[in-house]
């Protein structure tokens, strides 16, 4: 299936990461090429097959308990906030978002 | 060569115990080995001098009677599993800096249990990738050359920088985490053994996600005793991951030297399709006749949607990653590439701080859970993972375990076949429908090729049936009597 520039143009700005734009032609040579070998799927009957969300369906073994609604963590914001790229007054800071 | 590097762990528990040495000195050979073989570029980060920390406290607990059931074990641990206080990067430019605050749920058992880690592991960034060439770290040699020493050869991937250790003898055991391959993989182009457990046996709490319904945690080791008794020490019901089974885990070491007779082995037909690499195909025959010589009966089995398992993983893999790696947006970790508004702000960080392979993945994942496409690809990929699973519930009915080959080909060099997306795609075509059922696989060394790369097979079974993993994956160890780097010729 072919893949437009206008497509990856699309799919760049939906994911907030653009490629060198020299790249995008390239690109969407590459993913159609990825997307017709991902079409031979369209042989497969999947006539009353639901889809499969998760391995652990098929396990008989007992999955999630929910636990106690505690904190179990925390008191850890200047651990946290010494990762963030910039921070302010405790909390993360970003530019302006109203005006 | 210090001999401390060559030996199991049990063997140096004992003289540990005998006070022929210390912790302190195994671990001493192995950070010696780790600065020996730096040019492998297997590591990260290491941490020799924690690790000493850590083996003087293993010291004191042989000494008071007091030791753990891994006190003393060096462990390499892939750069993905959060280390409190130590980088961890998933091998990417925008998690260069990151330090957790937090540990992974693995790591803190493998920890509690005595293990010392000696480093962080390079790998493939965030994991996409079978050959550790896609690191922003740069690539991982594999300590193997072929005869001619022509050029250095990958690893495999993504878990390669923990392969690379544990052939290259830095390290005695590692871990690493399986999507659609990533341990297997690179155990097989390694000499070693690597086991991708059941989904939800192991915690991925704290590990740093590629595609959650995939994803799964593992250990690495010269030895499928070694390989068990890791896995044992890790896996287990853990409340931080909700995916993860409340199950009792058995002492997988009871499972070694059990007979295997009279029990049934499945050899998948699709596994052998025209074409396929030819010295990979006679150890796949070499180890059915071992199988047989102890006991097993050998059949062969269909499993007829293998061919779809793959195009199903481009899928949901890229479609998980895509959501899981949103998180990367320069806000409250990682790099941040100023910008006047706060979308630039994201897609400049995003566009400097991934690498073309984890983008094109982000891409095709956004592609197909986009509007209009969302049934036709993700739907349609999801359907289909079910009918990959049939076929292995359905197999399992009539066999206890199956015995592929775990890759189609052995090591290539470092800058071949890259080029080529699909053909690089290619490379997890035996491990991925593994992934997608959820079952757990081994990938054993069983041989070497006539250019004296090592070759691999891969044991699979039902869900939480590793016990019977280990006792295959132990027979053929035993029949196979392969012969690891033991690192002379690093």
């Amino acid at each position: 299936m072919e893949i437009k520039k206008q497509d990856i143009l699309r799919i760049e700005r939906l994911a907030r990461l653009k490629l060198p734009e020299q790249e995008e032609q390239g690109f969407s040579q590459r993913l159609s090429k990825v997307f017709d070998w991902i079409d031979q799927l369209r042989e497969v009957s999947i006539e009353g097959v639901d889809p499969m969300v998760s391995p652990l369906d098929t396990v008989n073994v007992p999955k999630t308990t929910w636990r106690n609604d505690e904190v179990s963590d925390g008191e850890c914001q200047d651990q946290i906030l010494s990762n963030a790229p910039e921070a302010q007054h405790g909390y993360f800071s970003v530019p302006k978002v109203v005006e | 060569m210090n001999e401390l590097i060559q030996l199991s762990y049990s063997a140096l528990r004992q003289k540990v115990l005998n006070k022929e040495v210390t912790v302190q000195e195994i671990v001493k050979a192995y950070t010696d080995q780790m600065q020996k073989t730096e040019k492998l570029n297997a590591f990260v980060t290491i941490c020799p001098d924690q690790a000493l920390k850590q083996a003087q406290e293993a010291d004191q607990r042989f000494q008071k009677g007091e030791a753990r059931p891994l006190d003393g074990f060096p462990l390499a641990v892939k750069d993905n599993f959060c280390v409190q206080g130590m980088r961890t990067t998933a091998g990417s430019k925008i998690l260069e800096n990151f330090v957790p605050t937090y540990t992974s749920t693995v790591v803190q058992k493998l920890v509690g249990a005595g293990s010392i880690v000696v480093g962080k592991t390079n790998m493939d960034e965030f994991a996409m990738g079978s050959s550790t060439t896609t690191s922003f770290f740069g690539p991982t040699v594999n300590p193997w050359k072929s005869k001619d020493h022509a050029s250095d050869l990958i690893p495999g991937g993504s878990s390669g920088g923990s392969s690379a250790s544990v052939a290259a003898h830095s390290s005695l055991g590692a871990l690493g985490s399986d999507t659609g391959g990533s341990i297997r993989q690179p155990a097989a182009l390694c000499g070693v053994v690597g086991i991708k457990p059941t989904y939800g046996l192991c915690s991925r709490y704290g590990i740093i996600a590629f595609a959650s319904s995939l994803d799964q945690a593992g250990p690495f080791a010269r030895t499928v005793e070694d390989t068990a008794l890791l896995l044992r020490e890790m896996a287990g019901h853990d409340s931080k991951d909700s995916t993860s089974l409340q199950y009792q885990v058995p002492d997988y070491l009871k499972a070694l030297g059990k007979s295997i007779r009279g029990m049934k082995v499945g050899i998948p037909k699709e596994y052998r399709p025209d074409g396929l690499n030819a010295e990979i195909a006679h150890w796949w025959d070499q180890t059915i006749l071992w199988l047989k010589d102890a006991g097993a009966e050998v059949v062969e089995i269909s499993l007829p949607y293998t061919k779809y398992g793959l195009p199903t993983y481009y899928i949901i893999a890229p479609a998980e990653a895509s959501s899981n790696l949103a998180r990367y947006d320069g806000v409250r970790y990682g790099l941040r590439v100023p910008g006047g508004t706060l979308d630039d702000l994201y897609s400049y960080t995003r566009t400097a701080g991934f690498g073309d392979e984890v983008k094109r993945r982000i891409l095709i994942g956004t592609y197909v859970l986009s509007a209009g496409k969302y049934e036709d690809y993700y739907l349609r990929a999801q359907r289909v993972r079910q009918c990959v699973t049939n076929d292995f519930n359905a197999a399992y009915q009539k066999v206890d375990v199956i015995l592929t080959p775990t890759t189609a080909n052995t090591a290539f060099k470092i800058g071949e076949n890259i080029t080529d997306p699909i053909a690089m795609y290619l490379q997890d075509v035996f491990t991925v429908t593994t992934n997608l059922a959820g079952i757990p696989g081994i990938s054993v060394p069983v041989g070497l090729s006539k250019e004296g790369l090592p070759i691999g097979m891969q044991v699979l079974g039902p869900m939480l049936q590793e016990e019977k993993l280990f006792q295959f994956a132990h027979i053929i160890e035993q029949a196979a009597r392969f012969k690891n780097l033991g690192g002379h010729s690093l």
